[in-house]
C-alpha cells in the first residue's frame, strides 16, 4: 500500500525532527541534570551520600522533573501541530497528496518517539551509573524501570491530551492554555461544584470529598504527588486507555476539521457555544466559591455568581471574536441567566438532602471528626499515616445521631453569623454498604452537652487517639517541648521510662474529660513519641494530666518539659467579660501596657501563684479573666484566659 | 477534465462560493477572473482539495478530489503567497516534494534551477518575494503535475520572469497536455495565455467561455451613411450596443463576421470598418449591467 509506505519515510521524520527536535534535546539535558548528574553529585560527597536512599527516582530533584514533565509534552504538541494553526502552512500541508490520517500518524507517532527517546536514554545512563557505582543500597534497578515507565506514561498522556486540544482550536496560544485547563478540568470542576453545593446545601461534605483523592483526578495534580505516592497499576491501565482514546479522538476530529479554521479560537462551530457557556458556568461557580470561601454573607455569594457569569461570558466572547469590543452582545447572557435562576432555585428545593439522616438500625459504623484526612486510607503513601477507626457501639452511634439531629435543627442559629466555628464531619457507613456523609461548620460550644458523652466514651478515645495504636514497647524516644519562647526540650530514652510514660499517657488520655480537653487545648507542652521506623505519635501534655506531670516531676523532667514559674517574671490579670480580645491577643498586650497601673489589675509575682496560674490558664479565650504572662529575659508576653471555674482563688478574692 | 457541480462553500455565515458549475478540459489554460473577495481563492482551494465543499461535487476525471491521493498526486497548487517549510532551502524543499510526489523529476528540477539561476542552498525565507515565487514555480514544474493551480501567480514578478514563466506553462501544456487554472484580478495580465475564461463575482460564476468563441462571436463596427442609418435593413442584426459619434455609428454586434459584413455592405455605407473587440470590451458589452459593475475588475 503506497500510503503505508509513505507513512514513515525518512523525509517525513526528518521534516518533523527539523522543526521540533530542539524540544527532546532540551528535555534530555533537563533530565540529565535532575537525575544522573544529581545522583553523581550526591554520591561523590560523603556527607550527602547517606541521604541518597529514595523510595522512587522521582525523589531526586522532583521539582525540575515535574516542571519538565508538565511543560515538555504540551510544548511539543503545540509546535508539532503548529501547521494546523498557521493558514499558509495548513494550506501547504493539505494541498499535498497525503491523507490526513497519514499526516496525523506521522506527526503524532514521531512526536511520541521524540518524547520517549530522552527518557529512555536517561534511564540507560542511570542504569550504567547504578551498575558502575553499585547503588543497590540507594535504589533498585526496578526503580529505574518504574521511573521511566511512569514518566513516559505521563508524557504520553499530556501529549495526546494537548494534541486533542490542538485539534479543537486554531490558535497555538489557545491550545497551550486550553491544554492545561483541559488537564486540570476534572479537579477544577469537581472542586467548584462541591464548594458551591456546600453553600447551597446545608451539610454537604465538600471538604470531605475535596480532601479525598482529588489529586488523582487530573494527571497534572497526580504528577505533582508522584514524589510521595507510588503510582497504582489501576491508574496505569486507565492512563493507557485514555492515551489510546485521545489518540483516536484526535484523529477523528482532525479528519473532520476544516482547514480554514486555522486562527479561529475554536475550530468547530458547534463547540463554540459549549465553550462560551462552559466558561460562563465555570467562572460563575468560581465567583460564588470565592465569596463563600471568604465567608461573605449570602447576598455577596449571589453577587459573586452574577459577576463571575458576566466576566466569563465576556471573556469567552472576546476569545471567540478575537476582539475586546464585545460588550453589545449580551443576548446569550440573558438566556443563560434565566436558565441558571431556574436551576439554582431547583437545588434549593432539594432540602430533603439537608434533613435526611440514616436510621440507627441501618448504621454499621460512624466516624465523627473535625479532620477528614484522619479517616482516609493513605496506605498508598510512602510514609506511615495514622488511620482512625469508626465507632460501632450502639450507644455511641445513638449519641452521634442525637448530636447530628440537633445540628440540623439549630442550623439557623449555628454557623454563618458565628465566626467561631469548627468543621465537623459525620461519616456513616450503612449496613447496605452505602455511606452518608455530612459536613457542618458549627460552634462546638453550643453542642457541648451532646459532644461530651461521645468524646468521653472509651471507644471514641481508643479509636481516635493515635497513642493507642502504639505498643508500650515500641516507643523509641519521647520528646517534650514547652509551649513558650524557649529552645529547650525534655527527652525520655530509657526503655523502662518509655514504657511507663506511654502507659501513663494512655491512662491520662482515657480519663481526660471533654471540658479539660477543650479548656487546655494548645497548652503546656508538645510531646512527640517516636516509634519504630518513621512512626510517630503527637499529643499535648495538659496540666490536667496530673499523674503524668507527677511522674515527670519525680523523674526531674517537668521543668524541662513545660513552662514553669521560673520562666515567668510576673503575670497581670484583669477581669474580662467582653470578646474584644478574642481573636486579637496583640491588642490585649497593648491594653495591659496602658492599664498596668490600674486598680483592677492584679500583678502576680509569687512563684507558687504563678505556677498555679500556669496550670489553670487556658490558651483559648474564655469569659472571666484575661492574663498576660511576662517571660523572664524576653520581650515576649503571652495572653491567656481563665474562666470562673478555673480561676485561682486568690484572684477571685482580690477581685471581690 | 476538472469539474465542479453546484458547489457551495460557506465560512461560518459568509457564503464564499455559491452554486458554482465549472468544467475545464484537459490541456487547457483556464483563467479565473474576479475582484478581491469574489471567491477565486476559495474556488481554487476547493479544486486543490484543501477545502471541503459544503454542497456539490468537485472532481477530477470523475473522482472527488478531497482526500483523494490519486488525484492530488496529479495536481500542484501554488497559493497567492508561496509558503515553504520554515528554514528550508530549495534543495530541502525539493527533497520534501520528491518524497511526496511520485512524478517528481530531478532532471527537470536541475534544469529549471539552472534556467532561473537560483541559489539552491539558500534558505527560501531569506529570498525576496519575487524569488520566492520563482522558487515555487521551479518546485511546482519539477513535480510534472497534470494540473497546475495558480493563485495570482504573476504578482511580484518582473516582466522578464513573467515571460519565462508563461513560456514554461505553454510549453508544458503543449508537451504534456498539462491543464492550468490561473486566477487573477487582472484580465490583461493573463489574457494572452488563457484559452478559457471564467468570471466570478460575489461567489457565483457569471460566465464561462472559450476565448476564441468570444472573439469570433462579437464585433465592433463603425459605419457612416449619407442619409442616416437605414433602420429597416439592419433589423436582422443582433445589436448589443449602438452609439453615434458625429456622423459615425459605433455598434457592437453579435454574429458571424461574414454575415454581418455582407448585410452592412448591402446598405451601402460611406464608411465601414469591422474591428475586433478587446476582451475587456467584450465583457462589458456581453454582461451589460454586471459588466459595468465589475469593469474595474477585468481591466
Amino acid at each position: 500500500m503506497p500510503s503505508k509506505m509513505s507513512l514513515f519515510n525518512k523525509e517525513a521524520i526528518l521534516r518533523i525532527v527539523r522543526s521540533v527536535g530542539w524540544i527532546p534535546i532540551f528535555y534530555f539535558f533537563g533530565l540529565l541534570f535532575a537525575l544522573p548528574i544529581r545522583i553523581l553529585m550526591t554520591y561523590s560527597n560523603e556527607n550527602t551520600r547517606k541521604y541518597m536512599k529514595v523510595a522512587s527516582l522521582f525523589q531526586y530533584d522532583f521539582g525540575i522533573q515535574l516542571v519538565f514533565l508538565i511543560i515538555v509534552p504540551v510544548l511539543l504538541a503545540i509546535f508539532l501541530f503548529r501547521f494546523l494553526h498557521l493558514k499558509q502552512a495548513a494550506d501547504l500541508m493539505h494541498s499535498l497528496p497525503l491523507k490526513r490520517e497519514t499526516i496525523y500518524h506521522q506527526y503524532s507517532v514521531t512526536g511520541m518517539a521524540l518524547l520517549v527517546l530522552p527518557i529512555i536514554l536517561i534511564a540507560i545512563v542511570i542504569l550504567f551509573i547504578h551498575i558502575g557505582l553499585d547503588l543497590e543500597a540507594y535504589f533498585e534497578i526496578s526503580d529505574i524501570f518504574y521511573w521511566a515507565g511512569i514518566t513516559i506514561l505521563f508524557n504520553l498522556l499530556l501529549f495526546t491530551a494537548s494534541v486533542f486540544v490542538g485539534m479543537m482550536t486554531g490558535i497555538s496560544v489557545v491550545q497551550g492554555v486550553l491544554s492545561y485547563i483541559f488537564l486540570l478540568f476534572p479537579v477544577g470542576i469537581v472542586s467548584l461544584l462541591f464548594l458551591n453545593l456546600k453553600t447551597l446545601l446545608y451539610g454537604f461534605p465538600a471538604d470531605y470529598y475535596l480532601n479525598r483523592e482529588l489529586d488523582k483526578m487530573s494527571p497534572l495534580t497526580y504528577a505533582a504527588v508522584l514524589e510521595n505516592k507510588p503510582f497504582q497499576s489501576i491508574q496505569i491501565i486507565l492512563y493507557l486507555v485514555l492515551i489510546i482514546v485521545l489518540y483516536a479522538l484526535s484523529l477523528f476530529f482532525y479528519q473532520r476539521r476544516k482547514v480554514e479554521t486555522a486562527s479561529e479560537a475554536i475550530a468547530f462551530s458547534n463547540l463554540r457555544a459549549i465553550f462560551k457557556y462552559g466558561v460562563t458556568f465555570c467562572t460563575m461557580l468560581l465567583g460564588g466559591a470565592y465569596f463563600s470561601l471568604v465567608q461573605a454573607p449570602f447576598g455577596w455569594v449571589i453577587f459573586g455568581y452574577a459577576i463571575g457569569a458576566v466576566i466569563g461570558y465576556i471573556a469567552a466572547e472576546m476569545v471567540l471574536r478575537k476582539t475586546w469590543r464585545v460588550f453589545g452582545r449580551i443576548k446569550g447572557l440573558a438566556v443563560y441567566v434565566a436558565v441558571m435562576v431556574v436551576l439554582i432555585t431547583g437545588t434549593q428545593a432539594l432540602s430533603r438532602y439537608e434533613d435526611h439522616l440514616p436510621e440507627q438500625s441501618d448504621i454499621k459504623s460512624v466516624f465523627l471528626t473535625d479532620d477528614p484526612s484522619l479517616y482516609l486510607n493513605k496506605d498508598e503513601a510512602y510514609y506511615h499515616n495514622f488511620v482512625a477507626s469508626p465507632l460501632k457501639e450502639e450507644k455511641n452511634i445513638e449519641a452521634v445521631l442525637k448530636l447530628h439531629r440537633q445540628i440540623i435543627e439549630k442550623q439557623s442559629i449555628s454557623d454563618k453569623q458565628n465566626l467561631y466555628f469548627e468543621t465537623s464531619y459525620f461519616v456513616y457507613k450503612l449496613k447496605n454498604g452505602k455511606k452518608v456523609i455530612r459536613e457542618y461548620a458549627i460552634n462546638k460550644e453550643q453542642h457541648k452537652d451532646l459532644y461530651r458523652p461521645i468524646f468521653e466514651s472509651r471507644e471514641f478515645k481508643l479509636s481516635t487517639n493515635e497513642i493507642f495504636k502504639l505498643n508500650e514497647n515500641e516507643a523509641d524516644r519521647i520528646t517534650m517541648t514547652p509551649n513558650g519562647p524557649f529552645n529547650r526540650q525534655a527527652m525520655i530514652t530509657e526503655p523502662v521510662d518509655l514504657k511507663e510514660a506511654v502507659s501513663i499517657l494512655k491512662e491520662e488520655v482515657l480519663n481526660e474529660t471533654y471540658n479539660d480537653s477543650v479548656y487546655y487545648r494548645d497548652n503546656f507542652s508538645n510531646t512527640e513519641i517516636f516509634g519504630d521506623k518513621d512512626k510517630s505519635v503527637h499529643l499535648e501534655i495538659k496540666p490536667s494530666y496530673k499523674k503524668f506531670n507527677h511522674w515527670l516531676k519525680k523523674k526531674n523532667m517537668l521543668a524541662q518539659a513545660k513552662v514553669t514559674a521560673d520562666d515567668i517574671s510576673y503575670v497581670l490579670v484583669a477581669r474580662n467579660n467582653s470578646s474584644e480580645f478574642e481573636d486579637n491577643p496583640g491588642s490585649a498586650i497593648e491594653w495591659f501596657k496602658e492599664h498596668e497601673k490600674d486598680r483592677g489589675i492584679i500583678k502576680v509575682t509569687d512563684k507558687d501563684k504563678i505556677e498555679l496560674c500556669l496550670d489553670q490558664a487556658s490558651q483559648v479565650s474564655q469569659n472571666g479573666y484575661i492574663a498576660a504572662f511576662y517571660y523572664k529575659g524576653q520581650i515576649d508576653q503571652e495572653i491567656k484566659w481563665f474562666d470562673e471555674e478555673h480561676v485561682p482563688d486568690f484572684i477571685k478574692d482580690h477581685d471581690q | 477534465m476538472i469539474e465542479m457541480k453546484n458547489v457551495s462553500k460557506t465560512f461560518d455565515r459568509y457564503q464564499a462560493v455559491e452554486n458554482v458549475n465549472l468544467s475545464i478540459e484537459k490541456g487547457s489554460i483556464y483563467g479565473l477572473i474576479g475582484s478581491n473577495g469574489a471567491g477565486k481563492t476559495t474556488l481554487l482551494k476547493l479544486l486543490a482539495g484543501i477545502y471541503r465543499q459544503d454542497r456539490g461535487e468537485v472532481s477530477i476525471n470523475e473522482q472527488a478530489v478531497y482526500e483523494n491521493l490519486d488525484q492530488k498526486q496529479k495536481l500542484f497548487f501554488i497559493p497567492d503567497q508561496p509558503y515553504f517549510l520554515p528554514h528550508y532551502t530549495i534543495k530541502q524543499m525539493a527533497q520534501f516534494y520528491k518524497s511526496i510526489y511520485p512524478s517528481w523529476s530531478d532532471e527537470r528540477f536541475q534544469k529549471l534551477a539552472k534556467w532561473f539561476d537560483i541559489d539552491l542552498k539558500k534558505r527560501i525565507h531569506t529570498f525576496s518575494k519575487g524569488w520566492q515565487r520563482q522558487a515555487a514555480f521551479i518546485l511546482a514544474f519539477s513535480t510534472l503535475p497534470q494540473i497546475l493551480i495558480l493563485d495570482e501567480p504573476m504578482d511580484g514578478l518582473d516582466p522578464v520572469v513573467r515571460k519565462k514563466v508563461k513560456n514554461l506553462m505553454i510549453q508544458d501544456v503543449a508537451d504534456r497536455e498539462m491543464t492550468i487554472l490561473i486566477s487573477s484580478h487582472n484580465l490583461r495580465e493573463i489574457e494572452d495565455i488563457c484559452d478559457h475564461i471564467g468570471i466570478i463575482h460575489r461567489g457565483s460564476l457569471l460566465l464561462e467561455k472559450e476565448l476564441d468563441d468570444l472573439k469570433s462571436d462579437i464585433h465592433k463596427i463603425q459605419v457612416a451613411y449619407k442619409e442616416g442609418m437605414p433602420e429597416d435593413s439592419l433589423e436582422g442584426l443582433y445589436m448589443l450596443h449602438r452609439e453615434k459619434r458625429g456622423s459615425v455609428f459605433i455598434c457592437i454586434v453579435r454574429g458571424k463576421e461574414e454575415k454581418i459584413a455582407e448585410q452592412i455592405r448591402k446598405t451601402k455605407p460611406v464608411i465601414f470598418d469591422l474591428l475586433p473587440l478587446t476582451l475587456e470590451e467584450i465583457f462589458i458589452y456581453e454582461m451589460g449591467d454586471i459588466g459595468y459593475a465589475i469593469k474595474n475588475v477585468i481591466v
